[in-house]
Parts: C-alpha cells; sequence; structure tokens
C-alpha cells in the first residue's frame, strides 16, 4: 500500500510504498533521511492521532493512501 | 443601573456580576475554573527560561498558594531577549534564574509564597514532586522531562510538559493514574538524542549541541497553552493523554491523542498488551 508522508516543516509531502508489517519507526528514519532533516527528535500522527512508532503499519490501522505527518518534537524551553 | 435588554456575555450571569475590584475579580468570572481550587494549589515550575518566564507570570497572576521555580543555571545576557522576569542587572551579576524569576514574581503578586529552589530537578524525586498538585516542565532536555513524567505519574501528580524549537511548540498533559504519559509518546528519534547527550558511563557528555532557535511569541503561545492546561485541570476540566503542537508558520494548533503503550517504562514496557489503550 501507499502512504503519504507530509513533512510539517517544510510542508512538502512524498508517497511511500510500505508494507502491512513495515514499523512506522522505519518510515519515520526514511522520511528524516529523505528529507535531510537533522539529528533531533520527532513525533508521527495520523489525524488527530499520535502513531506509536514501535507499531507496524498494520497495527496503527492505517489503510491505503493515508496521510500521515511527520513532526519535529520541540526540545527546548 | 443595567437594562434587562442588555445581553449579558456567556460566562456573566445575574449571580456573579459584580463590580469589585479586586485582584481575581475577572478571572473568577471564567465559570470553566474553580478558581478556589486554583488558589490552595501548590505549583511547580521546572525551568526558568524562555517558556518557564511565561508559565511563571501566567500562574502567579492565579494566586496560587504556592509557587515554586526550580532552575540551576545563572542569568545570561544572551537569556534576556526572551526571558522578561530578569534585568540586565541580573545578566551582569550572574544571579541565579530561580532567584531573579522569582524576585520579580514577588513584585507582580504579594499574596504567594514563592519559592526558589536553585538545583537540577533531576536531583529531586517523588517524595519531593508529591508535595505539588502540578508540575510544569519548561525544560530544555528529555533526560530532565523523563524524570519529571516518571516521578510526577508515580505519585499521581499532574504533569504538564512544554517544549520549543522556533517557530514549533509543544505541550503535553500528564494525568495519572489514567491516561498516556510523556515517555509513551517517546519514539527511537528520542532516545538516539538521549544517547547523544550522555556518554556510555551515564555522564552527561560535554559536547556541542544544536542551539535550539527561540522566538519570544512562540514562547509566550506554548507557555499561555501550557498554564491553561494547568488551571484547567486543577479545575478538574481537563483529561490527560493529550498533546498540543504549535506551528507559527501557519498559526495553527493541533490537538492529538496519546495512547498508552509504544516504549514506556512507566507503562510496562515495550509494548505491553495489558496497557494498549
Ligand atoms: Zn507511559
Amino acid at each position: 500500500m501507499k502512504l503519504e508522508v507530509k513533512n510539517a516543516q517544510n510542508g512538502n509531502s512524498t508517497l511511500v510504498e510500505v508494507e502491512g508489517s513495515t514499523k512506522l519507526q522505519e518510515l519515520l528514519d526514511s522520511a528524516v533521511e529523505f528529507w535531510a532533516m537533522t539529528n533531533d527528535a520527532y513525533l508521527l500522527k495520523a489525524g488527530r492521532r499520535l502513531l506509536a512508532a514501535s507499531k507496524t503499519v498494520e497495527e496503527s490501522g492505517l489503510s491505503d493512501g493515508d496521510i500521515i505527518e511527520l513532526l519535529p518534537d520541540p526540545e527546548g524551553g | 443601573m443595567i437594562s434587562d435588554r442588555v445581553a449579558l456575555p456567556r460566562q456573566m450571569n445575574r449571580d456573579n456580576f459584580s463590580l469589585a475590584s479586586g485582584r481575581y475579580s475577572r478571572i473568577s468570572l471564567v465559570t470553566d475554573f474553580d478558581l478556589s481550587t486554583i488558589r490552595q494549589s501548590r505549583i511547580c515550575v521546572v525551568g526558568a527560561g524562555a517558556l518557564g518566564n511565561e508559565v511563571l507570570k501566567n500562574m502567579v497572576l492565579y494566586g496560587p498558594k504556592k509557587l515554586t521555580v526550580v532552575d540551576n543555571d545563572r542569568v545570561e545576557k544572551s537569556n534576556l531577549g526572551r526571558c522578561f522576569l530578569f534585568t540586565s542587572s541580573d545578566a551582569r551579576a550572574g544571579r541565579k534564574k530561580a532567584d531573579a524569576a522569582i524576585e520579580s514574581l514577588g513584585r507582580m503578586n504579594e499574596e504567594v509564597e514563592l519559592e526558589a529552589l536553585v538545583s537540577d530537578a533531576r536531583e529531586f524525586d517523588d517524595e519531593f514532586f508529591s508535595g505539588f498538585d502540578a508540575v510544569a516542565g519548561c525544560v530544555d532536555n528529555i533526560s530532565s522531562r523523563l524524570h519529571l513524567n516518571s516521578n510526577c505519574y508515580h505519585r499521581n501528580i499532574p504533569y504538564v510538559d512544554g517544549g520549543l524549537d522556533g517557530l514549533m511548540g509543544r505541550v503535553q498533559v500528564v494525568i495519572p493514574p489514567s491516561g498516556a504519559c510523556y515517555q509513551c509518546s517517546l519514539n527511537a528519534t528520542h532516545m538516539a538524542v538521549l544517547d547523544r547527550d550522555f556518554t556510555c558511563t551515564g555522564k552527561e557528555a560535554n559536547i556541542h549541541r544544536r542551539m535550539v532557535p527561540s522566538e519570544p511569541s512562540v514562547s509566550a503561545i506554548t507557555a499561555s497553552i501550557e498554564s491553561l492546561e494547568i488551571v484547567k485541570l486543577l479545575s478538574g476540566t481537563q483529561d490527560g493523554g493529550i498533546m498540543f503542537i504549535y506551528n507559527g508558520r501557519k498559526n495553527e494548533l493541533d490537538r492529538i491523542e496519546v495512547q498508552i503503550g509504544g516504549e514506556c517504562d512507566v507503562h510496562g514496557g515495550v509494548n505491553s498488551e495489558n496497557n494498549e489503550a
């Protein structure tokens, strides 16, 4: 299936081919590498739901065409 | 004389409308809040940087019983562009942030018992945090956030965490004993940051860290969300397990649900089936 991954920092998006068994952490790491983002903390969300990166695409209830968003997790105070 | 034909604002009715000019008279008109509970509460704000300054200002204006500031750092000139509780003379003297902050806060509201603790919050255990009704995290590292989260959760103390990076802000509300905690939201990218910050012997690594951009308006907005969540939870009108992401580029605010689980030690380890929400 294909998921659309959006980058909240720059507004760009890309389509990613995944299996149901793909871990979301793999997807997150690939997106960070694809956009050459800094080595900082990031989050994934789908709609109003934070996605647990330790889960698979299937376990997260995602399906073909779903949009997931990559967000920086601000560390500063 | 008020005419019957004058429409009163929603939060102002015939019973609570008052022309009283007391310090809290306008806040008391916000019927969503339990001001008497807020005013009896003990609040701990950890970190007196850009976020902490703003949260402390908001909290002291509510007049809680006690407001504690925990910070180990000294005021530097670079703080003056985003921390309004500090003065140039504080920076020149190299005063401790916690001491300088409570001096300014005391001028804002003399009715609040203020306490400055010049320490790293990681030196305090769950016994310490159990002495508060709410803890606000305004720190600049994941290690401190994990410490505050686990110690507060263990003692059923609500914890509201804030974070800033340029035009992005995050606020997470943790209300034990139910609901997701801060650690529930973490993943391997957070662990990589932790690994980068600490040596293999567990000491903080003396390495160059990216200087996190900080912008006063986003600090104020994020801190206001954090402050509002604190008074809501003290009033019993807020649920835990939620996160707010503010994006200053688009001026958008997302409200996100956080599920229990992930790789959270507080909730029983990696993907504990019993803890799946
Ligand atoms: Zn947890």
